[in-house]
């Protein structure tokens, strides 16, 4: 039973129903054919018969009784009259022949209508006698012959009706049995049609019961595991239930359930994996994004510093290139001090010249005074005045030569101080022709760090970009992971929906990959006031806080 | 199963956004962004996009331009553009002169020290240490370390003083024990510097370019330390002007090594030693 599938089975049924059906109905049509054929014989037999032979009994009391009853006062009959009688005679017999050949009849009957048959030629028999009579009734004789002729005609007659109507009797009574057989072919036929309503109502609530109890048990199989299928439930295993329709889509429903846990088992152990992989890849990225913002920010601030250096040694190598300029200047100015003094000193031996020749000329204005003096004196009143113009001159003259020779003195002294400037320049003639090679060496040495410096400064600014372009970058990775790692969570979650059994569960499960828990530092501290930034907000950090409970001394 | 997923295609910072950004953050900031920190801003804000939900940066700068120099976002965005670099006792020299040549002028008074842009406080804390140190010796009668910056979330650090373990390293041993705590979590291990250290460093969110001044203006040293290279030069010029209001008579301003003021000291100040810078009395 278990092999046959619906198509089959419904076939089966239908098959036996309709050879039920068939079988009965043949029944039924065999039946109802004898019924049938029973019916027309009553008919044929008995309606039709009975109008037979009720013309067969009036054309013999018609036709041959009563005309010969006519007679039998007359004494004769004529030929016509015979010939009348005869001829109905004839027609009597065939009559009788018809109703004896146009059916046929039990052998009781048929006994009967041979008597009847026979009776008849006898009566006719002596209906010929009759009608054959020579002789005369008004004799004595021949009227008693006559007499018992017509007699004798008349207990045919009697036999012939009695047994015409023992055949008429039989066959009303065989009429009733046919009609007794009709009603037992008609219930019969009741029968049968209850019976197959019956069997046939047993055979298809039978039927269909079982096949709704079939069909029902297995379709509630198909669709408790298609509903564990539809809830993602892959722990129970789909059995074996038949070889039909329900049994080949469970079949595949197992199938389908198979794929699935080959499948939930990979996914799981991919998704697991992954998991684990992108929390992994997610702290990793975010401790490189940590690392380089914090390197960006190092880089950030030595770009800043190093520009701001490079800006400091461009001014000392300007100042460097001034200085030099300054020294050059000065190592020239040098040389011509030198000269100079040298011919300062020239120069000053030619006052102390000029100088003698002045004192020279004091002294002889002062003699010349002195003379004029002593002629003014001769003069006497008249050279009064001459003689104080002579003592003034003489002053003047005392006065000019005690500035001359102060002047020498202090010629003398300039000489030997241009004497040791002169020196004293020469010998710093070449210190500062040095100190000019050392300052354009500085100057040089300052022009090749600006360059150095503009070149590191370009270098750690490249650099300084580049940390930025890296932080931004492995910022983004961080993202991308941490973004990554919820969607594996999330792949994680949807995945769960399917549940296998436990031997096939992975041996990480998803939930123990416990995602990295960003520590947060409580904000315990406001800052006050955003909405009023120009304000300094102070912060008071007088007393130990909560978060002194998680330290200890160093 | 997928809720949104924008796709991980960076945006992309236009020349013309990028410069639009870059003179509002230099008129507000006095940060100085020439075309070559196209990639830097880029960066930084990247982030800032994604969590607004801003597709284009076009889009972003627009909605920063219009909230002017008032809105949230606009010290959002300065958080993130401004560089924050900074560690425990770095360019090691200043402390050293801060300690045996600078500080000796001051003893017996009252420490007032600014460690202008500050970040995230470790200049400031290095600053407490030392003059912690002195004070306990009696040579200072007391001290205030003051801290400011522009961005808010890096002084929420500084304010908060925990910083990852390995900083330590750069504070001398003997500091370490009397001003570090350690973290009992050895996992992620992390330093936090005493209460009592705490206690004598405050904190100040302000802009060293905007208008409001809230700073005293008697300080002894101000360290305004690899600041100024962010600007650009008339920036700095007028940084260091006011930073020179706020020095007491006498007071020293300690530049960054890199941050010379060759041939443009200002009135006022006059070169102590390379980067360091006194007040004329």
């Amino acid at each position: 039973m278990k092999k046959i599938n619906f198509r089959v089975k419904m076939i089966g049924v239908m098959v036996v129903i309709l050879a039920v059906f068939l079988s009965f109905g043949f029944l039924m049509k065999n039946t109802i054919n004898k019924a049938e054929k029973t019916e027309s014989n009553l008919y044929n037999g008995s309606i039709v018969l009975s109008h037979q032979m009720s013309q067969l009994n009036s054309s013999l009391l018609l036709k041959v009784q009563i005309p010969l009853q006519q007679f039998r006062t007359q004494g004769k009959i004529t030929a016509s009259s015979g010939y009348q009688l005869r001829t109905a005679m004839k027609d009597i017999r065939n009559q009788l022949l018809n109703i004896r050949n146009e059916r046929t009849y039990t052998p009781q009957e048929q006994a009967l209508l041979s008597n009847m048959a026979a009776n008849l030629d006898d009566m006719f028999g002596k209906a010929e006698n009759i009608i054959n009579f020579k002789g005369d009734i008004t004799k004595k004789q021949d009227h008693l012959q006559w007499q018992k002729l017509y007699d004798i005609f008349d207990q045919t007659v009697q036999k012939f009706q009695e047994n015409a109507s023992a055949f008429t009797l039989l066959k009303v009574n065989n009429d009733k049995q046919l009609i007794t057989n009709i009603k037992a072919y008609f219930s019969r036929i009741h029968r049968i049609n209850n019976t197959v309503l019956i069997i046939g109502f047993l055979l298809i609530l039978f039927l269909s019961v079982t096949f709704i109890i079939d069909i029902t048990r297995k379709y509630k199989m198909v669709i408790k595991y298609l509903v564990h299928l539809s809830k993602g439930d892959l722990t129970e295993d789909i059995p074996e239930i038949a070889h039909d329709e329900m049994g080949w889509i469970l079949r595949h429903v197992r199938l389908l359930q198979d794929s699935l846990r080959k499948i939930t088992i990979e996914v799981n152990t991919a998704v697991n994996n992954m998991s684990i992989a992108s929390h992994d890849l997610s702290a990793s990225s975010q401790n490189i994004a940590q690392g380089s913002s914090e390197q960006a920010s190092s880089v950030e601030e030595i770009s800043s510093s190093v520009e701001q250096l490079a800006s400091n040694i461009h001014q000392v190598a300007d100042n460097a290139k001034a200085t030099e300029k300054v020294v050059v200047q000065l190592s020239k100015t040098t040389s011509l001090m030198v000269e100079a003094a040298r011919k300062s000193q020239e120069k000053m031996d030619a006052i102390a010249e000029k100088i003698g020749i002045i004192s020279e000329i004091a002294f002889q204005t002062n003699i010349l005074a002195l003379n004029a003096a002593v002629e003014a004196a001769r003069a006497g009143e008249h050279g009064r005045g001459f003689g104080v113009v002579a003592v003034e001159v003489g002053k003047l003259a005392e006065r000019s030569k005690k500035a001359s020779s102060e002047i020498e003195g202090l010629i003398h002294e300039s000489v030997s101080v241009i004497e040791d400037a002169g020196k004293i320049m020469l010998e710093v003639a070449p210190e500062v022709d040095k100190t000019s090679d050392m300052v354009k060496s500085i100057s040089a040495a300052s022009i090749e760090q600006k360059l150095g410096a503009d070149q590191i400064n370009d270098a750690v600014q490249q650099f300084n970009e580049v940390a930025q372009q890296n932080a931004a970058a492995s910022e983004e990775i961080a993202t991308s992971a941490e973004e990554l790692s919820a969607q594996a969570d999330r792949l994680m979650d949807s995945q769960s929906f399917f549940k296998l059994k436990e031997e096939d569960m992975v041996n990480n499960i998803p939930g123990n990959t416990a995602p990295i828990v960003k520590k947060k530092i409580p904000q315990s501290v406001s800052t006050g006031n955003k909405n009023n930034p120009g304000k300094g907000v102070d912060i008071d950090l007088e007393k130990p806080d909560d978060l002194d409970e998680g330290y200890e001394r160093f | 199963m997928n809720k949104k997923t924008p796709p991980a295609t960076p945006r992309q910072l236009d020349k013309s956004d990028f410069r639009r950004l870059s003179t509002f953050i230099h008129n507000t900031f006095g940060i100085y962004l020439p075309d070559r920190k196209y990639y830097l801003l880029q960066n930084r804000l990247q982030p800032r996009l994604k969590k607004l939900g801003f597709t284009s940066f076009s889009d972003y700068v627009d909605y920063v331009l219009q909230q002017d120099k008032k809105g949230e976002e606009v010290f959002e965005m300065i958080d993130v553009v401004s560089t924050n670099k900074t560690e425990f006792f770095r360019e090691k020299e200043h402390f050293d002169i801060f300690q045996n040549e600078l500080l000796p002028c001051f003893y017996g008074q009252y420490i007032k020290t600014w460690s202008a842009g500050c970040s995230s406080g470790e200049e400031a804390y290095s600053l407490s240490m030392v003059l912690d140190e002195e004070k306990q010796t009696g040579r200072i009668a007391g001290f205030m370390v003051y801290g400011n910056d522009i961005s808010q979330s890096i002084l929420n650090k500084a304010v908060k003083a925990i910083y990852p373990f390995d900083q330590a390293k750069s504070i001398p041993p003997n500091y370490r024990h009397k001003y570090l705590l350690r973290s009992k979590d050895k996992e992620n291990p992390t330093i936090r510097i005493v209460p009592k250290l705490r206690a004598k460093t405050r904190f100040v969110w302000e802009n060293l370019v905007g208008e409001h001044d809230s700073m005293p203006n008697d300080f002894q040293f101000i360290f305004c330390r690899n600041t100024l290279i962010y600007f650009d030069q008339e920036t700095q010029l007028r940084v260091v002007d006011r930073l020179t209001k706020h020095l007491a008579s006498g007071g020293f301003l300690i530049l960054g090594h890199s941050e010379s003021l060759v041939n443009r000291i200002p009135k006022g100040l006059k070169l102590y030693s390379p980067t360091i810078y006194k007040k004329e009395i």
